[in-house]
């Protein structure tokens, strides 16, 4: 490519998911600012909803690549390089830390209680 | 292309595809399926089950049938447009510049290539109104994302010097089959060349 401008990006990624690139966006910072204030009014992690959080990151990770491979008509099983293995270790990354973050927020603020434990 | 098409070349006897090259189809028989070529050697038949022809490319009427076109050389039939290669202005109207596939440039019949021929015109247009010139220059990028089987596919992209220019120079290698290209190409590409189109990217 010519030069990388980030504003080029954002509008490629708007013109391939038009809506959906806003309400993804909008996931990501509602999930992190909700474990962010958790994580301050909890003062640290709480080790067994993090723990529970982990093991569904571990399928969001799955989910997230099952997608990939259905968007993309393809699989895994096309790599063929280094890159190939950076973008797999990539998606599988992204699902995995968003479903971390997302299911430890929703454990933490529907968790009745949840300022007693630390 | 000669380094993509060595490429191509192992990759096809890789997988035991008969190549046969100085054959231009002259006629079809749809009833009979059997395509007749002309060779170097005379009219050769061949049946088929299935064929993709590719028509020869060649400028619009309207451009043809003006004073535009290269005057003689290899492109004076199709009827590109007389162009200088490094700058796109017309060799003979100063005031007059051809970018995307219409230009009678050597290479660069892509969208990628209009994407780096824009800047280096409208630069040379500004740069005229100003009274003033430009050194920009236009270098024959073009980009093809070959498909080689479904899910890869090799960024190939060069200039007007056959060399190899990757974007990604170390991470996509220009003659490896990735399915990060083929990812690259089924997923991005339209959404760019219509941001593009919008002038957005
Ligand atoms: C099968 C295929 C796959 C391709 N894949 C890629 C790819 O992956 N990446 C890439 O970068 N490029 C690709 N290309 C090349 C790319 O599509 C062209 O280089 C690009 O579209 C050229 O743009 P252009 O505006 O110069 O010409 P065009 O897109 O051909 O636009 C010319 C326009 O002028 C109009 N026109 C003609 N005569 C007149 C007239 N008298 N009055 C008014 N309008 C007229 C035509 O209808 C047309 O809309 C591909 C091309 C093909 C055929």
């Amino acid at each position: 490519m010519n030069e990388f401008d980030p504003l080029t990006f954002l509008a490629v990624f708007e013109e391939m998911m038009g809506p959906l690139l806003w309400i993804l966006i909008a996931l990501a910072v509602v999930a992190t600012l909700a474990f962010v204030v958790l994580l301050v009014r909890e003062h640290g992690i709480v080790t067994r909803r993090l723990f529970v959080s982990e093991i569904l990151g571990l399928f969001g990770g799955v989910l997230a690549l099952v997608l990939m491979a259905k968007v993309s008509s393809s699989g895994f099983t096309d790599a063929g390089g280094p890159a190939d293995w950076f973008l797999i270790g990539l998606v599988y990354g992204a699902g995995l830390i968003g479903t971390v973050i997302v299911v430890y927020a929703v454990l933490g603020w529907l968790a009745p209680g949840r300022r007693s434990t630390a | 292309m000669p380094i993509v098409s060595e490429k191509v070349r192992m990759l096809f006897e890789e997988r035991k595809i008969k190549v046969r090259y100085d054959l231009v189809l002259e006629s079809i028989d749809l009833g009979r399926r059997v395509a007749t070529f002309k060779t170097p050697t005379g009219a050769v038949e061949t049946g088929y089950d299935f064929i993709n022809v590719i028509p020869p490319m060649r400028a619009p009427d309207a451009v043809r049938n003006s004073p535009l076109p290269w005057q003689d050389g290899p492109w004076k039939s199709d009827g590109w447009i007389e162009v200088n290669r490094d700058n796109l202005r017309h060799k003979r109207f100063n005031n007059v510049f051809a970018i995307g596939d219409v230009a009678g440039v050597p290479k660069g019949k892509t969208a990628a290539s209009v994407k780096w021929q824009v800047p280096v015109v409208v630069d040379h247009l500004v740069a005229s109104l100003a009274g003033k010139e430009s050194a920009s220059v236009y270098g024959g990028y073009t980009s093809c994302p070959l498909i080689t089987r479904l899910g890869r596919a090799m960024l190939v992209e060069f200039d007007y010097k056959d060399n190899l220019v990757p974007s990604f120079p170390g991470v996509i290698a220009p003659l490896a089959e990735l399915w990060v290209t083929w990812v690259m190409k089924t997923m991005a590409l339209k959404p760019t060349y219509l941001s593009m189109l919008r002038g957005r990217a």
